[in-house]
């Protein structure tokens, strides 16, 4: 995937002062050595888990950005690697300005209480032998923000405003249930007044009713706070509520990028589609058949050749999908919108309507394809 | 920190912590049992020359091995010496020797293992390979180097056997220590922004006491033991001098015709380590605040 | 449809605590299975679904069971002794677990896993000496031509697993998340059981293979004539695979019925507010609706409806009793307000919620 600047054309475009780019990455790359052992180390050549291999991401002050992908795809370490959770491997991460991949000490820890991260399980990222009050306040006195009587009034505040009881301060999390652990979660990102909150599936482990309180919660905060999201989950319609804007992660890269909008209505990846066509939907369910997608995600370590998504993909052309890794393209007549797909300029029923080559003949394809590669 | 403790409080959290915590200990009969006896050893131990009924060095020929009297409640040994004040004397080595061997070999242990275990990669292997060569390095041998150079005194025993129980120490706190390291609650306190040191003591030790407290007092037992091996082949405490230990080996070969030279400092030991098995438990239990009430 | 297959009438479930404040995870819960239909179990967790589907199965072996009835084709499940019930599970009802991963041997191929409920279920001739189960694996290195290894790869076929053969002598952790509940869907099948209970088989899944597997239940369903007791927490699941749902809540039923009548017409307040919380559709920035408050402690469960502090329709009535209403032959809901005396529905309940 190219990394060049591909969010200029629609800031330019924007007739209003477009709002402040808070986050940018650009070519951002996380790999994880595979092999640990020290002959491995010593002798070996280490094999990588690619788990983030090249992602270009904005951010706007107060918008929220939703990333989505089947598990496995690298969403998770994408989120971890731009609040520095993880140390990059390649890439930018520029916050506020600032080249942030390089940051280290002082830098950094000044960066935690601008950029937070929320926990998928809330039950296991808190400590279980601290109380709930002592998690919350601890950034407080990590940062020298308030101490003594103004850090309890803080935290008890706080914990009123996100629907919890003060006599919940002394409380250990495993005394506390699901929705209130991630309100203690939500709590905790945000009792530094950050100006950026990555969410990691922050309502996947809970039950609809319970995931619709803290929905709407984590949407009052932000206009409360001034906040700027990033919104990482697997569920289509949770994201589609929440988010201004949504990349689509494939195999460790972002195949399609675009607004809620552009996605959800006129989707081009192929991949994408088969997303959406796989939703469960309640409203729709004699009218839509829900899809399966064939195959399962690719090994990280040695992803397919060409374009990643092609031993699954239902709408597979020539050999161009196995050899050549496609480029960012912008969607015609779509402002804002890209796509990485080889066929992005023939229209959606054109590629639905080809047959895709089968068995044999495929096989044929995949395999000159990726000869010609070389 | 100071300021940090005063916020603690505010929170209700420190004190409320320790009411709990001491409420839980007061309720375990394993602990006030544990307690009782180890601080009962302790206190014979420290007031030993008020408390002892006789000079343990005082021999008296006249009554070589008695067996227990009213004048002698556990009898004398073969050198018509009184057991029951030898025994409180050996107790001031014994409790000493091993409660401080066994500190001092775990504080270096398990900051050795927590430090490998949380830092991983080069720095886990360098510690545990220099781990691996104390294991591999004979504490007796240890112990007659010590007292070769620096000559016959309690602190080489101390140091001898503190050493032999660095890498059990070390290897028990990285195993914890890799799995809790793995804990999302690890990272999210450095998303918080504390360092690595403060990670590493204030998040993942206290969840890795549990069987680091097991054993401690286990290695308490071994180390009396390992003091009177050290005494039995003259590279302990000077001979003379009364120990547990070196009471159990000096009656060892009359056990025949004197069973309670032998018998008796035994049977202390194994109360000893009882106690202090029993107090760790509670303790264990009490620190693990899963284990309190509270809904799930 | 005569007799359903399998009956349920006031189950009640209690754990005892030594402490005195005994859970009562289940209680009253009535539900029936007809053969060879899917029958959603839906709630939310802690609602009793799962302590329903075990305690069918005879699984929980600390707690206190009572039933007006317990009926496995017309027999008395809980008048049967353990061994007798060892003949039920896999021969009669088969089940899928959560956690296809932890629930198969790590150690034994997926093949042999199969095979050996096949042997188990004991129909098929198997007189293989060792000296030739030796010299196949070790010497000629053939594939097993045993019947139930047989067996297990035509089930692994059944179950949509492509290249069956190759697959059948792979180890469980050589699949896909897909491919292992495939593979303990092929287990359960193994036991050519009428009834097969899935506890929340596609929990783990991505949507992407969520849809395959259902899609897979559904054709064994119509294939085979096995009915299904589908427990799940997702709506969406239901509505596209069940044709009867039962919803629980805090250990109770609330409403059933057929699908379309719980999804078009829900009769119960926390049916309507469940459907009203799914976020499907909602645009960005939509408040969306929700029920206030969280499910009540099941130690310490109130008498009379379970769901009424949360209700926004309770009265004084809702204290003592749960009655039960048939809104037709299938559909029954079980609360004082429903059906309305003026027959109609007000769904339009537009006063804001406090969030809480």
């Amino acid at each position: 995937m190219s990394t060049t600047d591909t969010d200029s054309t629609s800031e330019q475009n924007d007739s209003t002062a477009p709002p402040r780019e808070l986050l940018r990455t650009a070519g951002l790359k996380k790999y994880f050595a595979l092999n640990d052992g020290l002959l491995d180390r010593v002798f070996g050549e280490t094999a990588h888990v690619k788990a983030v291999d090249g992602v270009n991401l904005t951010v706007r002050a107060g918008e929220t950005v939703g990333v989505v992908g089947e598990s496995g795809c690298g969403k998770s370490t994408l989120g971890r690697t731009l609040t520095r959770l993880y140390d990059p491997t390649d890439g930018s991460v520029i916050f506020d300005g600032e080249h942030i991949e390089t940051y280290s000490g002082r830098d950094l820890k000044a960066l935690r209480r601008r950029v937070q991260y929320v926990f998928q399980d809330p039950m296991s990222a808190l400590n279980p032998r601290k109380t709930v009050g002592e998690s919350v306040g601890k950034p407080l006195e990590v940062h020298d923000i308030a101490s003594g009587t103004e850090r309890t009034d803080r935290v008890a505040n706080l914990f009123e405003e996100m629907g919890l009881m003060r006599s919940q301060l002394d409380a250990y999390p495993h005394e506390l249930s699901g929705g209130q652990l991630q309100r203690v979660g939500l709590a905790r990102a945000l009792i530094t007044e950050p100006d950026l909150v990555v969410f990691d599936e922050p309502v996947s482990a809970l039950d609809v009713t319970l995931q619709a309180q803290i929905l709407n919660l984590i949407n009052r905060l932000q206009g409360e706070y001034d906040l700027s999201y990033v919104f990482i989950s697997h569920n289509l319609n949770v994201v589609r509520h929440v988010c201004d804007r949504i990349a689509v992660m494939y195999a460790g890269e972002v195949v399609e990028r675009g607004t809620t909008e552009q996605l959800f209505e006129n989707p081009q990846h192929p991949y994408t589609r088969a997303l959406l066509r796989s939703v469960p939907s309640v409203r729709e369910r004699h009218e839509r058949e829900r899809e399966e997608l064939p195959g399962s995600p690719p090994s990280a370590t040695n992803p397919p050749s060409g374009c990643r998504f092609h031993p699954r993909c239902p709408e597979f052309i020539d050999g161009r999908c196995v050899s050549e890794a496609p480029e960012t393209r912008s969607v015609a007549g779509d402002q804002g919108h890209e796509v990485a797909c080889h066929w992005a300029e023939l229209s959606v029923e054109k590629r639905e309507a080809h047959t895709p080559p089968d068995g044999a003949a495929r096989e044929t394809i995949e395999r000159e394809g990726a000869s010609g590669e070389k | 920190m100071a300021e940090y403790d005063g916020a603690e409080r505010t929170l209700g959290v420190r004190t409320e912590r320790l009411r709990q915590f001491r409420e839980t200990i007061r309720g375990d009969y394993r602990a006030t049992f544990g307690l009782t006896i180890v601080v009962a050893f302790v206190l014979a131990a420290v007031f030993a020359p008020e408390l002892a009924p006789y000079d343990p060095m005082a021999q008296d020929f006249a009554i070589m091995q008695a067996p227990g009297l009213n004048a002698h409640p556990f009898g004398t040994d073969s050198f018509g010496r009184d057991l029951l004040s030898r025994l409180m004397y050996g107790a001031r080595i014994s409790l000493g020797v091993s409660l401080g061997a066994v500190a001092i070999g775990g504080a270096v242990g398990v900051t050795l293992g927590l430090v490998a275990g949380y830092f991983g990669g080069w720095v886990d292997d360098t510690l545990m390979r220099f781990v691996d060569v104390l294991w591999a390095f004979p504490w007796l041998l240890v112990a007659i180097l010590l007292v070769a150079v620096f000559g016959q005194s309690v602190w080489n025993v101390v140091a001898a056997i503190a050493f032999a129980y660095i890498d059990d120490f070390a290897r028990i706190t990285r195993g914890e220590v890799l799995s809790i390291r793995e804990e999302e609650f690890v990272m999210a306190a450095r998303n918080v922004g504390l360092d690595d040191t403060a990670i590493m003591f204030d998040e993942v030790l206290p969840n890795a006491l549990a069987p680091i407290i097991v054993q401690f007092t286990v290695l308490v037992a071994r180390a009396m033991l390992a003091e009177s091996t050290l005494s039995f082949l003259g590279i302990g405490v000077k001979p003379t001098t009364p120990t547990w230990g070196a009471l159990l080996g000096q009656g060892r070969g009359l056990i025949t015709q004197a069973w309670w030279i032998s018998i008796i400092p035994g049977v202390a030991i194994i109360i000893t380590v009882l106690g202090i098995n029993l107090f760790g438990d509670a303790l264990r239990d009490a620190l693990d605040v899963r284990e309190r009430g509270g809904s799930p | 449809m005569s007799d359903p297959l399998l009956t349920v009438e006031d189950l009640a479930v209690t754990f005892p605590d030594p402490d005195g404040s005994d859970t009562r995870a289940v209680d009253g819960v009535s539900l029936s299975v007809e053969a060879g239909e899917i029958h959603g179990l839906v709630g939310e967790s802690g609602s009793g679904k799962s302590v329903t589907a075990r305690t069918v199965l005879r699984l929980l072996d600390d707690a206190d069971v009572s039933a007006s009835r317990l009926a496995y084709r017309g027999e008395d499940l809980l008048a049967k002794s353990e061994r007798e019930m060892r003949a039920v599970r896999g021969d009669e009802i088969g089940m899928v677990f959560q956690d296809a991963l932890s629930a198969l041997n790590p150690v034994m191929t997926v093949g042999e896993q199969i095979a050996e409920v096949v042997r188990h279920h004991g129909d098929v001739d198997e007189s293989t000496s060792l000296l030739s189960e030796l010299r196949r694996k070790y010497v000629t290195g053939t594939s097993k031509s045993t019947a139930s290894w047989r067996r297990a790869v035509e089930l692994l076929e059944t179950v949509g697993i492509p290249d069956p053969e190759q697959r059948a002598s792979e180890y469980p952790h050589q699949l896909s998340g897909g491919q292992r509940q495939r593979v303990m869907i092929a287990q359960a099948l193994a036991g050519d059981p009428s009834l097969i209970i899935a506890d929340e088989p596609t929990t783990a899944l991505d949507v992407t293979v969520e849809a395959g597997i259902l899609t897979e239940l559904r054709e064994l369903c119509a294939d085979f004539n096995v009915a299904i007791l589908l427990i799940t927490h997702d709506l969406g699941v239901v509505a596209q695979t069940c044709d009867h749902v039962t919803v629980m809540y805090s250990g109770s039923v609330m409403e059933h019925g057929p699908t379309d009548d719980i999804f078009e017409a829900p009769a119960h307040p926390y049916t309507e507010g469940l459907l009203r919380s799914i976020p499907e559709g909602a645009k960005r920035g939509d408040e969306l609706a929700t029920i206030p408050g969280s499910a009540p402690d099941p130690r310490d469960r109130p008498a009379g409806c379970p769901f009424r502090d949360r209700c926004p329709e309770a009265t004084e009535a809702c204290t003592d009793s749960l009655p039960e209403h048939a809104l037709s032959a299938e559909h029954h809901t079980y609360c004082h307000h429903r059906p309305h005396e003026d027959g109609g529905r007000d769904d339009v309940r537009t006063s804001p919620q406090p969030e809480r």
